[in-house]
């Protein structure tokens, strides 16, 4: 794995992407955001991602299609789960099938950098959150 | 960090399923002994604190309904402060009515079992055992239906029901250790959060109780909403009250105060 952490971010709503992307791009991760989720599975297809941070529900497939298909074909990518309609069957059944995390929406860019950090902990490549905490 | 809340009316079978499965998966325990640091922090009575936990509210045993709230609270709000801390078994604290819908927490009910009992009950009948349990079970339901609006006794408030007339205590031991390992319990950060904010509204909820009554609180990613009713004229004073007790709480990202009008008390004072 590069120094650089290299992240697929799908949500629909095109605000996620607008907000978030930014933010982790401060921590050292390339970032490429995806609305569509088709078209990032495709790219999941072409390019091994370090983490992959998807949305649950969508219109053409959910986000735990898309778990499925990171982990059949990178099993060390760490899937990390949003929603707003978070209920706890949902969550559970992420962690079943492998989530890394499961963050249920509103939340601040600050909170998916700390599991984003927690993530490339757990892949061998600690990212320093500090210097984003003192912004 | 994952947690394990047990409930059951076999206080006996409980407690020895509960040491065995925390010692086999490495687990803080959390049992009724935590009462007397509870009651030691708030400066309570702590035989009355205990009592608080079994009995309702009744001014013939001593308990007015403002102290039996206060009580209650203190437990919810040390018991809430322990579950985040660690992964933990839990029993004989009324955890299952005030922890719910935390995906990391495995919430068990234990039943039957009487007849593994030991041998000091031994000499009673079966209907004289039968009669006593269902009078327990009674007792308790008043406490949780009047503590928590919630049947103790009802398999819904659980994720598993185990049946210890089918069960031996051992087996429970190891389905339960077994299902621990389950990676739907592991802790995430929305069940974190969540656990997270049902501490805050035991907190808040706890520094409003020492001296106002009618009071609810919930908390969602550190927004607390606290609801409460009174006479109109009183609405503003309330309001200001709550909003004043409540900013000594840290952790409150935004605070909101419901006000509801008291009817009773309001039809009652314009009857006069």
């Amino acid at each position: 794995m590069s120094n650089l952490l290299e992240i697929l971010l799908l949500d629909d709503e095109a605000i996620v992407g607008k907000r978030l992307k930014p933010a982790l791009e401060k921590m050292n991760c390339n970032v490429e955001v995806f609305q569509d989720p088709q078209l990032a599975v495709g790219r999941i297809n072409e390019k091994e991602f370090d983490i992959v941070v998807t949305d649950i529900y969508m219109d053409d497939m959910d986000g735990m299609q898309v778990l499925d298909i990171v982990h059949e074909k990178s099993p060390r990518t760490k899937v990390i789960m949003i929603t707003g309609y978070a209920m706890i069957s949902l969550a559970r059944d992420a962690m079943e099938k492998g989530a890394f995390d499961f963050i249920a929406k509103p939340f601040k860019p600050d909170d998916l950098r700390v599991v984003i950090a927690k993530a490339a902990k757990a892949l061998g490549s600690p990212i320093d959150l500090n210097p984003l905490t003192r912004e | 960090m994952s947690v394990l809340i047990l409930s059951s009316e076999n206080k006996e079978l409980e407690n020895q399923i509960a040491q065995k499965t925390a010692e086999r998966l490495g687990y803080t325990t959390l049992d009724q002994q935590f009462y007397n640091e509870i009651a030691k922090k708030y400066t309570l009575d702590s035989k009355k604190l205990m009592d608080a936990m079994i009995i309702t509210p009744s001014f013939l045993k001593r308990m007015p309904s403002k102290q039996w709230y206060y009580y209650l609270s203190c437990v919810e709000v040390e018991v809430l402060a322990r579950l985040l801390e660690d992964n933990c078994v839990c029993w004989g604290l009324a955890a299952h009515l005030y922890v719910v819908v935390i995906s990391h927490v495995l919430k068990v009910r234990l039943i039957g079992g009487h007849s593994l009992m030991s041998p000091g009950q031994g000499n009673m009948n079966e209907d004289k055992i039968k009669k006593i349990i269902a009078e327990q079970e009674r007792s308790r339901e008043n406490w949780s239906m009047t503590a928590y609006n919630r049947k103790e006794a009802d398999p819904g408030l659980y994720d598993m029901v185990i049946n210890l007339d089918q069960v031996q205590p051992d087996e429970a031991v190891d389905t339960l250790s077994t299902t621990m390992g389950y990676p739907r319990l592991k802790a995430m950060t929305y069940s974190k959060n969540n656990l997270a904010d049902r501490a805050l509204a035991a907190r808040v909820k706890n520094v409003l109780l020492k001296s106002l009554t009618d009071i609810q609180v919930d908390a969602q990613n550190g927004t607390v909403v606290v609801t409460t009713a009174s006479v109109k004229r009183e609405k503003s004073k309330k309001i200001d009250t709550i909003k004043k007790i409540a900013a000594q709480v840290e952790g409150i990202g935004y605070l909101e105060v419901h006000w509801n009008k008291d009817m009773l008390t309001e039809a009652a004072m314009s009857y006069r």
